[in-house]
């Protein structure tokens, strides 16, 4: 018997429940559609916090991470910053970086309890967030210093795509030619990313951009079509356990298709670095939040001595500030894309 | 080639060199929607009509006989449409022209005439005219009924002040309408039997298609309600994105280059 029906119970829906849903789905679904990628992160807490239980918060976030996934890529794709194959090829070796990283998570489990296994999950996510989301801070503020112009590729992916190394795959969309041996490793990193803390994007639209030689335009967008492929897999293997609550499910989503839509159209008004402008300043505040909540788990592992209430603070804490990277970017999405909006009417 | 043959020029304007608006047609005769569509514009404006007929395949078939029949039917269509300006009070010459539409377009405006901006033929490749042309071009939405001119509606969907039309709104609103309906009804469905449905999806092993064959029923519906809700509204993708960048920038953006500007200096 696979069902969850016996073992977890799911919880009961309120006014305030549901609300609260709609609201953070429909505000994850903007982030997506914009840069590829965000939301979850905060949706997984959010929903343990109302009292759903870990696996199934994860497994109908994950079920409702690729219908969102598909319908922004749907969307974008009609504004030709899609490259499908791109995606999929991306997709399917993420698929293997999923399995690596839960094989991962597991030893580490095995090692040193839940306490290390969510210490480990903090660790990622502050060094990745870190390096990553201020490397493509400084990038962004440059090219905003620049007046916005999508500066010349830098050195690194010209490099690689000059390395003939077989199979060479041309894509048409991007406008890129490159060695599958490339993309391998961004696609592995991807999904042992989404993996570990629920957002391969922070890896794959970094990853897409600088090593492999996208525009960031061209790069969110196919990273719906990764989140969909890796999303459609990791939910068939959640549902097979039983461990959805299709009616969570269902409510996010209800929020996020109004979200992501509207983030789709929103990429076809502003300059590129805004992209990457949006999505640094989500990393580095969440890369906080994270750093807020390791004393839980140094605390547990007896580490450190924090007392509990500094820890249950410093806890609430992190969740707001998760929640405040997710409104900031949705800020400065929707202020640039109606700023743009009322200079291209006057035009 | 460009033949010259005023029909109607008032004097004010032969000395003053009124601004025009540039109807290009092609062939000997204007659609009825085009010379209605230039005259709305120019007796608004303020502006003139010069109708452009343009002969495109002027070594096509018998030439004289083709000859004839397009002087021909430029003098009855032009004193026609002659008349319905002069009707409305608007100022109008025409000129006629062989050969490639665009080169006929760029001949006129840099021909010394103050040109604000033209108006195509729907069929015409409002493309081709506009990458060159140094003012706005403008294409017509006809929908419903310039005979066989309808196989080249396509191209005029760049110009999207024009083609934006009262239709496509309607058409938004009644799918938002549509497509609200049935994800109402949907999540109805699915909240007044909500244990069923939780119990199932939640049964794991096969019954795993349940939940995922859900969301794909809800992406598709209530996808279509976000994405015409959103339309609906008024907030749709920039007309300067994607494909259409160039053709609308080189539209509207391009410096102005004409004769008028040294003279005026």
């Amino acid at each position: 018997m696979h069902g969850a029906g016996e073992m977890i119970s799911f919880i009961d829906l309120n006014l305030y429940s549901i609300v609260f849903l709609f609201l953070v789905g429909f505000i994850g679904g903007l982030v997506s559609g914009f840069i590829g990628s965000g939301g979850a992160f905060v949706l997984t807490p959010g929903m343990m916090s109302l009292g759903v239980p870990g696996p199934v918060a994860v497994a109908s976030n994950m079920c409702h991470k690729f219908p969102k996934a598909l319908v922004g890529s749907i969307k974008r794709y009609r504004y030709g910053q899609v490259d499908i194959k791109l995606g999929v090829i991306m997709g399917l070796f993420a698929e293997i970086g999923v399995q690596v990283g839960i094989q991962v998570q597991t030893m580490i489990l095995e090692k040193w309890g839940e306490a290390g296994s969510n210490l480990y999950v903090s660790l990622a996510f502050v060094t990745v967030l870190l390096t990553v989301g201020s490397f493509v801070m400084r990038d962004a503020l440059r090219l905003a210093k620049d007046g916005g112009a999508e500066g010349k590729p830098n050195n690194l992916c010209k490099r690689l795509q000059a390395i003939e190394l077989w199979p060479m795959l041309t894509f048409k969309r991007a406008n890129v030619r490159i060695s599958l041996w490339f993309l391998i490793p961004v696609a592995i990193a991807t999904g042992m990313l989404a993996a570990t803390i629920a957002v391969g994007g922070f890896i794959g639209v970094p990853g897409l951009m600088y090593i492999i030689g996208v525009t960031s335009i061209v790069a969110s967008a196919t990273e719906l079509v990764i989140a969909f492929v890796m999303g459609l897999g990791g939910t068939l293997i959640w549902a097979y356990y039983g461990m959805v609550d299709i009616r969570l499910t269902l409510i996010i989503l209800g929020g996020s298709l109004f979200g992501v839509q509207l983030g789709a159209i929103g990429t076809t008004y502003v300059k590129e670095y805004m992209i990457k402008m949006v999505m640094a300043v989500i990393m580095l505040i969440v890369a906080v939040s994270r750093f807020l909540a390791m004393p839980k788990y140094l605390d547990k592992l007896s580490l450190t001595s924090f007392g509990e209430t500094t820890v249950s603070v410093l806890s609430q804490t992190s969740f707001g500030v998760m929640l405040v990277a997710l409104l900031v970017g949705a800020g400065i999405i929707l202020a640039a894309m109606f700023k743009a909006r009322r200079l291209e009417t006057q035009a | 080639m460009l033949e010259q043959a005023d029909t109607d020029t008032p004097e004010a304007t032969r000395t003053g060199r009124p601004h025009q608006v540039l109807v290009v047609v092609r062939g000997g005769t204007a659609s009825p929607a085009l010379g209605a569509y230039a005259l709305g514009v120019a007796e608004r404006l303020g502006l003139g009509v010069l109708a452009a007929y343009v002969d495109t395949l002027p070594r096509y078939g018998d030439r004289l006989s083709r000859r004839e029949r397009f002087a021909a039917g430029v003098a009855g269509d032009a004193a026609r449409f002659g008349d319905k300006a002069r009707q409305r009070g608007i100022a109008f010459e025409h000129v006629t022209a062989s050969g490639k539409a665009s080169e006929a377009v760029l001949a006129i405006v840099h021909g010394g005439r103050r040109i604000d901006f033209v108006v195509c033929d729907p069929a015409i490749g409002i493309d081709a005219v506009a990458r060159r042309c140094p003012v706005p071009v403008f294409g017509l939405d006809v929908a419903g009924g310039t005979g066989g001119r309808g196989r080249r509606m396509t191209q005029q969907r760049n110009p999207g002040r024009l083609t934006m039309s009262e239709r496509t709104r309607k058409r938004n609103v009644a799918r938002t309408i549509v497509f609200g309906a049935a994800a109402v009804a949907l999540y109805a469905a699915v909240f007044t039997h909500s244990e069923l449905i939780t119990n199932l999806s939640a049964k794991g092993g096969l019954y795993a298609v349940v939940p995922v064959v859900t969301v794909f029923l809800f992406s598709y519906v209530h996808g279509s309600f976000t994405g015409a809700f959103w339309s609906a509204l008024g907030i749709e993708a920039s007309k300067s994105a994607g494909a259409s960048k160039t053709a609308t920038a080189a539209a509207t953006k391009r410096k102005d280059t004409r004769a008028t500007a040294q003279i005026n200096a």
